[in-house]
């Protein structure tokens, strides 16, 4: 039980911090952080006052195989997880609505490219994950995204053609930086996650010969990362995501 | 040491950006290894520990708040749960062994002593100084060297009553000294 007086409290919470509760104490301290913040200040106060004990050991020397296994380990979970997932439940969609308002034409393409999905979705729920031999000729308009994972309206077009050539073409000034470069992946396997269509040449335009996709669908997602200029050294995105879409049917006349 | 922005990297993490992490982990995998080294003993362990760790905060950024805690705790005290966790279900009896070689028992620092030495530790030095020796030992192989109450009780001889009472009687005098 968690004591009520202030005295009982603060031993409480030292001897959570220390680790010295047995494994049921414990559990029921963690339960109670959530519900009781005078708790978790008391918490907090011990966590930070004997943080000097322990920084007082120094440092030890990490190995570098150990990043690129977390970066692995990440990798995996994000796969299993889905991607947009992590981000934070309320996003703010305002701003990509007003961005979208600089941008008319888009703004109305967005919205009907989003309509016409959500019907394709409706009538057709089971054709998300479409075959790989798909006819269909698809685009995919990816949102920007920035550094805080905010949308900030469409900025990349990718465009499917009948025969599974891949067209990239940026609707804005992006320079990576030196040292970086954009790399194109897309999505339709969870379990197989993210695939690389390959780095991005200067300016970001680029024609993709139709070996290249080896599937795509419905609700496909595209995704630009930033990444080092040789690519992502993992065979998974490493750098934050600057552009992000899914991949919808168009309608079969010519743009 | 520059400082570092524990509290802006946790929340990049909190939205996703892997770069945030990385950052964060730049600048405190060395510390936090030293954490869970201490703790476990093994330095093939204290890696798994840090590596459970560093997704742990990953995982849990978005419930991290900078209006109720300082962020460097907050990463330290998820690397010293995890270890902890790892030596109370393992039984760690014989890794205490001194003939299991414990691989840092020859060059581990005395925690109080380096308090003296350390720049913001100067206040925990002070405070923990006003404790009687063995009292004071108590808290630091508890928070530095994760022993149990039961493990401390035989590592100075000392009924196990008697350590919770101590337990008790220096976390009071510690919270009036460090208020």
């Amino acid at each position: 039980m968690i004591p009520s007086e202030p005295e009982d409290r603060d031993v409480l919470a030292g001897e959570y911090v220390l680790g010295l509760l047995d494994s049921d104490a414990a559990a029921e301290v963690e339960r109670a952080l959530g519900s009781d913040a005078d708790l978790a200040r008391r918490v907090a106060f011990w966590e930070e006052r004997l943080l000097p004990a322990s920084a007082a050991l120094g440092t030890t020397a990490v190995d570098s195989e150990q990043w690129v296994r977390i970066e692995r380990d990440l990798a995996t979970r994000r796969q299993v997880l889905g991607r947009t997932t992590a981000l934070p439940p309320a996003r703010p969609r305002h701003a990509m609505v007003s961005a979208a308002w600089r941008n008319p034409a888009l703004w109305r393409a967005t919205t009907a490219l989003a309509t016409a999905a959500a019907i394709l979705l409706a009538i057709l729920p089971n054709r998300v994950s479409a075959p790989a031999e798909s006819q269909t000729r698809y685009f995919a308009i990816l949102q920007s995204r920035d550094a805080t994972g905010q949308e900030g309206g469409p900025g990349w077009l990718i465009q499917i053609a009948q025969n599974g050539t891949v067209r990239s073409l940026p609707l804005s000034d992006v320079q990576p930086g030196s040292g970086r470069s954009l790399q194109l992946w897309t999505l339709w396997d969870q379990a197989r996650g993210p695939v690389s269509l390959g780095v991005l040449p200067p300016g970001g335009a680029i024609r993709l010969p139709p070996e290249r996709l080896e599937a795509i669908g419905d609700g496909q997602l595209f995704e630009i990362t930033l990444e080092p200029a040789a690519g992502s050294p993992i065979g998974r995105p490493t750098g934050r995501i600057l552009f992000i879409g899914r991949a919808q049917g168009a309608a079969t006349q010519a743009l | 040491m520059e400082p570092f922005d524990h509290a802006s990297a946790l929340e990049g993490c909190a939205r996703g950006d892997v770069a945030a992490l990385r950052r964060l982990y730049d600048h405190e995998a060395g510390f936090l290894l030293a954490v869970a080294l201490r703790i476990v003993r093994r330095r093939e362990l204290a890696a798994d520990v840090l590596h459970d760790a560093v997704i742990d905060i990953w995982e849990r950024a978005g419930t991290f708040d900078r209006s109720r805690g300082v962020g460097r705790a907050w990463i330290t005290s998820i690397v010293r749960h995890r270890a902890l966790k790892h030596v109370r279900a393992a039984g760690r009896e014989t890794d205490l062994d001194p003939a299991a070689g414990a691989e840092i028992a020859d060059d581990a620092p005395d925690p109080f002593a380096a308090l003296a030495a350390s720049q913001d530790g100067v206040r925990l030095h002070g405070c923990l100084a006003l404790l009687d020796p063995d009292r004071r030992r108590v808290i630091l192989l508890a928070y530095v060297d994760g022993l149990s109450q039961s493990e401390i009780a035989d590592r100075l001889g000392t009924p196990l009553g008697t350590v919770k009472a101590w337990v008790r009687r220096s976390l009071i005098a510690l919270k009036d000294c460090l208020s």
